[in-house]
C-alpha cells in the first residue's frame, strides 16, 4: 500500500528501457531469420517512403479533398492518441470548444484517446511496441528517433500544399524548421509552439532590501558575491534578531544544474548548457567542451566549497525540493536563489524586495549567460502521423485548420473568449489570471480545462503573443529582466534538433553514468572540499566514463546542426 | 517477558541478558513504529514545519488542511470507489478461479494433471511479458475497461500451489469416496464439502488477492487511459509523482502550476498514505489468525 514515488518512477523507466531493448531484439532476430515476418511497420515504411501511394488517388476525386470542407469524401474515423495535461480539470478533449468546432467545420470523424501526461510515455511505448498504432499521436512518443520508420515522412512539398501556415512560419524562421529535420534530411513531425519572446527566463535573484540594509552594492564578481553573502549571514538583514538567514538557497534537480550553482559558473569563465540532452557541455571556439574536467571548474568547486564552509549555502539544499525552498523564501529567510519564473512564486509577498543578479564577471571581466535557445517554446515532433494512417493528407489539413486563423489558434491553445482571456477596451487581449475563478488553483488549470493548451498542436506565433497586454506586475518584472541579459548571451551553443538515432542512444547511455557520477562528485566536492589529488582522480574518472566519446558524439552533432 | 519467568531466580548474567535483549527489542520496536507515528503527526502538521525539520515528536503548526483537501477532492473519492469495486470483484473472481483450479489439480484421478502442473509452474519462471500480454488484452478489447483491472492476474500460480497442497493434505480420499457412495457429484462435493472445510485457505488466498488488487497501479497505468476508471493508487501516484519533464518549461504559468501541485503533494503526502493503507490495516488483524494457520497448512510438502 505504500509505494515510493521515486522508486516507482525509476522502476517504470527501467521497465520502459527493457521493453525498448526487448523490442529491438525481437525485430532484429525476426528480420534475420525469416524475411517473411519482419515487423509490419518496417515493410510499410518501405512503401511509404518510396512512392507515397496515398497521394495519388487525391488527384482524381479521391477520398481526401485538397481544399474546401468537408475534408473527407467518405466515411472514415481517425484514431488520435494524445496527452492530457494534469491541470485539465475535465480530463478529456471531448468537450473542448476547439474540438467541437474542428469536427463541425472539417467534417472529420475523430476517435480521441487521451492519456494523462504522467502515464503517456509508458502507454505510448507499449502501444508502439505492440504495433497497435493510431493514425496520429499528438505528443511526441518516447524515444521517437528510434521509431521514425513507423511514421509518415512530412515533406516540404506536403507542407507547402496542405499546411501553408506552417510553410510560412518555417519560411520566416528557417531555424525552427531545422529543429525538426533528422540527420537523414527528413521530417517526421509537425511542431507545437508558444513563442512568448522570453529568452532570459532564469537568473539568480538577490534580495535588494537586504543589500540596502547591509550597505552593499550588487556584486559583480565571485569575491564580491562572497562578501555580500557573508554580510547577509552576519548582519541580520531580515531584522528579526535571529541568525536564521540563508544567504544562498537552492534545491536538488536531477536534470538542471542551474537550480544548484550552475549560474555561478559565469564567474569562472564557464557556462552551463541547461538542456537535458547536452548536459555538462559548453561550446568554445567551435569546440564542444566537457567543462567539469576543465581546470576552471576546479576553481569553481573550491569557491562553492568556500561558500559552504562559511555556512553561506542552504544546509538542506542537496536534499530539499523546490517547495521547501519556497517555504523558506516566503518566510523572508533567503538572500539569493535560482529563479526560473516569477519571483513571487518563490518568495511570495517579498517579491518586491528582489532584483535580478547579472551573471558574474570572470577574471577578464566577461559575463556569460546561457539564454533560452528559442524565444519561447517549440516542440518539433508534437503532431506525428503513423504509417497506419490511410489518409495522411487529411490529418495535415486538420493541422492546418488548427492554425489557419488567429481565432482557431487562440481557441486551440488558450480557449474561448471569457475563460482564460478577454478583450480589453483597446482591442488587446488580457489573460484572466487575476483573480482566479473559484475552484481553480492556477492559471494553467483554467487554460487546460478549456483548451488543448500546451498539449495541443497550435503554432502560437510571436505576433500572436504580442496581442496579449502585459497587465500584471510579475509579468512586467519578468519582461524587464530580458534586456539586461542580452549583452551576455552566448553566440556559441549547441542548437536544439534531431540527432542520429544510434548516436542519441549512445549519448543517453553514456550520459546516464556521467550524470550519476557527477551528482555525487559535485555534492562531495562542495561539502567536503577538493584538493589537487581529488581533482586528478576526478579527471581520471571522467576518462573512465568515456567522456571523450560523449564529447565526440556531441561535437559531431554540433558540426552537423550548427552549420 | 512474563511468559519466560519461572520459579528459578535469575542470576546476574540472566538479568543482564534480559536487560540487553529488552533494550534491543524496544529500540527495534521504536525504529519500526516511529515512521508510522511520524506519518500520523506529519499529516496534522504544516508542510513548512515538516520541511524545516520541526516535526519530531508532536505535530507542529497543527492543521487539518490536508484532510480537508483530500476529503473534498472528488478524484480521490472516485478512485476509492473504483478500488473497492476492483478489489471486491477481482478478489471474489480470482479466489474462485484459483480454488477451482487448485482443487482439480489436487485430485489424483485427474488425467493429465502432472502436465498441467508443469505448464503452470513454467509460467512462474518464464512469462510472456508485458507486450504480449498487452496485445492479448487489447485484442480481447479489454483495454480502457474496468474488467481488465478485475480479471488480469486472477490466477497466481503461487497461490494456486498453496491451495492445491492444502487440499491434498487436509482432505482425505476417503471423504470423496464416502460422498460418491452417497451419490454426490464433483461439483456438489466441491461446493458443499470442500469449500466449507477450507475456510482457512480461502481467507489466505482472498487476502493475498485483495492486497494485490488494493495496491495495484501498474495495470491501470498501462491498460486504462480514462481517468474516471483510475483506482485510488494511480490517482495518488498522479498527485505525488510530479511530471519531471525533461524539456524546459518556459511558460511561467506552467511553472506556477507545477509549484502549486508540488505544494499540494507536499501537504497531502502523509494523509494519502494514511487513507490508502487504513482499510488494509483495519482488516488485517481479523484475518491474521487464518493467515498464519492457512499458509502453514499449505506450505507443508509444498
Amino acid at each position: 500500500m505504500l509505494y515510493h514515488p521515486r522508486a516507482s518512477k525509476r522502476a517504470t523507466v527501467i521497465l520502459t528501457l527493457i521493453l525498448v531493448i526487448a523490442l529491438f531484439a525481437g525485430c532484429g532476430g525476426g528480420g534475420q531469420s525469416s524475411p517473411s515476418t519482419p515487423a509490419p511497420s518496417s515493410t510499410t515504411a518501405a512503401q511509404g517512403s518510396s512512392s507515397q501511394p496515398q497521394q495519388t488517388p487525391a488527384e482524381e476525386v479521391g477520398p481526401v479533398n485538397k481544399t474546401g470542407y468537408p475534408i473527407m469524401n467518405e466515411d472514415h474515423t481517425f484514431k488520435i492518441t494524445h496527452s492530457i495535461a494534469t491541470t485539465d480539470k475535465t480530463g478529456s478533449w471531448q468537450d473542448k470548444e476547439f474540438i467541437h468546432n474542428l469536427t463541425r467545420d472539417t467534417g472529420l470523424k475523430l476517435e480521441l484517446t487521451g492519456i494523462p501526461e504522467q502515464s503517456y510515455n509508458e502507454q505510448v511505448g507499449i502501444i508502439i511496441a505492440s504495433n497497435n498504432l493510431p493514425d496520429v499521436f499528438i505528443g511526441e512518443p518516447p524515444n521517437f528517433s528510434q521509431f521514425i520508420t513507423s511514421f509518415y515522412e512530412v515533406t516540404d512539398e506536403a507542407i507547402a500544399e496542405y499546411v501553408p501556415t506552417l510553410a510560412q512560419f518555417y519560411g520566416q524562421n528557417a531555424d525552427y524548421r531545422t529543429m525538426s529535420v533528422f540527420p537523414d534530411g527528413k521530417m517526421y513531425g509537425l511542431p507545437y509552439t508558444q513563442m512568448d519572446g522570453i529568452i532570459a527566463s532564469k537568473c539568480l535573484s538577490i534580495n535588494q532590501t537586504w543589500l540596502d540594509k547591509v550597505g552593499a552594492q550588487l556584486p559583480n564578481t565571485p569575491d564580491e558575491l562572497f562578501d555580500v553573502l557573508m554580510k547577509f549571514k552576519t548582519e541580520d538583514p531580515n531584522g528579526n534578531g535571529q541568525n536564521d538567514e540563508i544567504p544562498y538557497s537552492f534545491y536538488k534537480d536531477q536534470n538542471r544544474d542551474d537550480k544548484l550553482f550552475g549560474m555561478l559558473l559565469s564567474g569562472f569563465g564557464l557556462v552551463n548548457d541547461d538542456d537535458a540532452n547536452y548536459r555538462f557541455l559548453m561550446v568554445e571556439n567551435g569546440k564542444v567542451r566537457f567543462y567539469p574536467s576543465d581546470p576552471r571548474y576546479l576553481e569553481f568547486l573550491q569557491y562553492v566549497n568556500k561558500l559552504h564552509v562559511n555556512g553561506l549555502l542552504d544546509p538542506s539544499g542537496f536534499t530539499q525540493e523546490e517547495v521547501d525552498m519556497i517555504a523558506k523564501g516566503s518566510s523572508n529567510l533567503v538572500g539569493v536563489f535560482p529563479n526560473y519564473s516569477y519571483d513571487d512564486i518563490t518568495v511570495g509577498e517579498y517579491a518586491d524586495d528582489f532584483t535580478h543578479l547579472l551573471p558574474l564577471q570572470d577574471k577578464d571581466g566577461n559575463r556569460r549567460y546561457m539564454q533560452s535557445k528559442i524565444p519561447g517554446n517549440l516542440t518539433p515532433n508534437r503532431f506525428v502521423i503513423t504509417l497506419k494512417c490511410q489518409y495522411p493528407e487529411a490529418m495535415l489539413r486538420m493541422y492546418e485548420y488548427a492554425n489557419q486563423s488567429f481565432e482557431n489558434r487562440i481557441l486551440g491553445t488558450w480557449g474561448p473568449e471569457g475563460t482564460a482571456w478577454a478583450k480589453l477596451a483597446d482591442g488587446s487581449l488580457e489573460k484572466l489570471a487575476n483573480p482566479l475563478p473559484d475552484g481553480y488553483t492556477s492559471y494553467a488549470e483554467i487554460r487546460h480545462s478549456f483548451s488543448l493548451g500546451v498539449k495541443g498542436f497550435t503554432i502560437w506565433m510571436p505576433e500572436d503573443n504580442q496581442q496579449f497586454a502585459v497587465t500584471t506586475d510579475r509579468e512586467k518584472k519578468l519582461l524587464a529582466r530580458q534586456e539586461p541579459f542580452v549583452p551576455y548571451i552566448m553566440n556559441e551553443y549547441i542548437p536544439k534538433g534531431q540527432n542520429d538515432p544510434a548516436d542519441s542512444q549512445e549519448i543517453n547511455i553514456l550520459l546516464t553514468e556521467i550524470k550519476s557520477y557527477m551528482d555525487n562528485f559535485m555534492a562531495e566536492a562542495v561539502l567536503k572540499g577538493i584538493d589537487q589529488a581529488k581533482w586528478d582522480a576526478h579527471v581520471q574518472s571522467c576518462e573512465r566514463l568515456n567522456v571523450d566519446t560523449y564529447v565526440e558524439l556531441q561535437q559531431k552533432y554540433y558540426d552537423l546542426v550548427a552549420k | 517477558m512474563t511468559q519466560t519467568r519461572s520459579h528459578i531466580r535469575d542470576n546476574t548474567g540472566d538479568r543482564i541478558f534480559s536487560a540487553v535483549t529488552t533494550t534491543i527489542t524496544v529500540l527495534a520496536l521504536i525504529m519500526a513504529l516511529y515512521p508510522l507515528y511520524f506519518i500520523v503527526i506529519a499529516s496534522f502538521s504544516s508542510p513548512e514545519a515538516i520541511s524545516m525539520g520541526k516535526v519530531i515528536l508532536l505535530p507542529s503548526g497543527f492543521n487539518t488542511a490536508a484532510y480537508r483537501f483530500v476529503l473534498t477532492e472528488p478524484k480521490i473519492w472516485n478512485g476509492y470507489k473504483n478500488t473497492i469495486l476492483y478489489t471486491f470483484v477481482g478478489t471474489v473472481f480470482g479466489t474462485m478461479v484459483t480454488l477451482m483450479a487448485a482443487y482439480s489439480l489436487s485430485r489424483k484421478d485427474f488425467a493429465g494433471r502432472k502436465v498441467i502442473n508443469m505448464l503452470l509452474i513454467f509460467t512462474m519462471f518464464f512469462s510472456g511479458g508485458l507486450i504480449p500480454t498487452y496485445i492479448v488484452v487489447s485484442n480481447l478489447r479489454l483495454t480502457n475497461t474496468p474488467f481488465v483491472l478485475m480479471i488480469l492476474g486472477s490466477v497466481s500460480v503461487y497461490n494456486m500451489i498453496i491451495a492445491r497442497t492444502f487440499f491434498q493434505n487436509s482432505l482425505p480420499d476417503e471423504l470423496l469416496d464416502a460422498a460418491q457412495i452417497d451419490g454426490c457429484g464433483n461439483a456438489r462435493f466441491f461446493f458443499a464439502i470442500v469449500l466449507p472445510l477450507s475456510k482457512a485457505i480461502i481467507a489466505v488466498i482472498a487476502l493475498y488477492y485483495a492486497v494485490a488488487h488494493w495496491n495495484s497501479y501498474f495495470n491501470a497505468m498501462i491498460y486504462v487511459s480514462d481517468q474516471r476508471l483510475y483506482p485510488l493508487q494511480l490517482i495518488l501516484r498522479e498527485i505525488l509523482v510530479l511530471g519531471q519533464s525533461l524539456t524546459n518549461i518556459t511558460d511561467p504559468s506552467e511553472v506556477e502550476a507545477l509549484v502549486e501541485r508540488q505544494k499540494v503533494a507536499q501537504i497531502i503526502k502523509y494523509v494519502v498514505i494514511i487513507i490508502s493503507s487504513l482499510p488494509v490495516i483495519c482488516v488485517y488483524p481479523f484475518l491474521q489468525k487464518y493467515f498464519v494457520q492457512g499458509v502453514m497448512i499449505g506450505s507443508v510438502k509444498g
